[in-house]
């Protein structure tokens, strides 16, 4: 007999509402487990893992979104058709990373493609861009990590 | 230093010039005033004269008179030109010296 073994996550995943499998990942027809206080509280830590992924996941994923639009209207889509197929976007979600591989190809000017990234983030997630202030890219993206995570929990 | 890092550096050599590319590169039928395009980027004319003027000599922007006003426009072919010299120059060793 086949019995595909399911990780805990992927209970979870597969029906909340389902009484939960043993941490061995066999099937049960016990209900008293999904009832047992000491299985509650993982699952509503994995819950929050899960929610926490996704929310990164979707800030990524709109900084990534960001960061090729800044770049196409600052230089144009052949420069960023150029910076994608060498790969010099792939860790674009990891400022020092984005950092590093701006500053070798522009130079100086990299930092004005940070700030140009980061005001696009910033009009998308409604946030006020003041440019009088200093300027951090990595410090920048915390704020509006923070405020793309407000923002998914208020929806 | 290459002809291609020159551009590089004129088109980012501060904040303004790189807000300009942008507004000009999302619209690119765009002919307003010096005056009426720091509004547009949120700056004043004054702060933005040495920008345009570097950005005119590169030959990516254009000045015109109409009736009695000067107006900025993007060269659309210089733009493309330009803009492709710094891809040739990535696509290459595409390396900054500075």
């Amino acid at each position: 007999m086949i019995r595909r073994v399911f990780s805990y996550t992927e209970l979870i995943r597969l029906d909340d509402s389902r009484p939960l499998a043993p941490l061995g990942g066999l099937e049960t027809s016990s209900s008293g487990l999904a009832k047992s206080t000491g299985y509650e509280r993982p699952s509503q830590n994995l819950r929050k893992e899960d929610s926490r992924l996704a929310n990164e996941r979707a800030f990524s994923s709109l900084l990534a979104a960001c960061i090729s639009e800044s770049i196409a209207d600052a230089l144009g889509n052949d420069v960023l058709s150029i910076l994608v197929s060498k790969g010099l976007l792939d860790n674009a979600e990891n400022p020092r990373e984005l950092a590093g591989q701006l500053s070798s190809i522009f130079g100086n000017g990299s930092k004005v493609l940070e700030r140009i990234i980061v005001k696009g983030l910033y009009q998308r997630l409604k946030i006020p861009f003041d440019s009088n202030l200093g300027f951090d890219y990595g410090n920048a993206l915390e704020v509006a990590r923070d405020a793309h995570i407000l923002e998914m929990r208020r929806r | 230093m290459s002809e291609a890092q020159q551009m590089i550096s004129t088109l980012l050599f501060s904040d303004a010039r790189g807000e300009l590319l942008v507004l000009f590169h999302r619209n690119p039928g765009l002919v307003d005033t010096i005056e009426g395009v720091a509004r547009r980027i949120g700056r004043t004319e004054v702060s933005i004269e040495n920008d345009v003027r570097d950005l005119v000599y590169l030959g990516v922007l254009k000045t015109k008179k109409i009736g009695t006003s000067e107006v900025i426009l993007l060269d659309r072919a210089r733009d493309r030109e330009v803009l492709g010299i710094i891809a040739t120059h990535i696509k290459g060793d595409g390396r900054s010296q500075n």
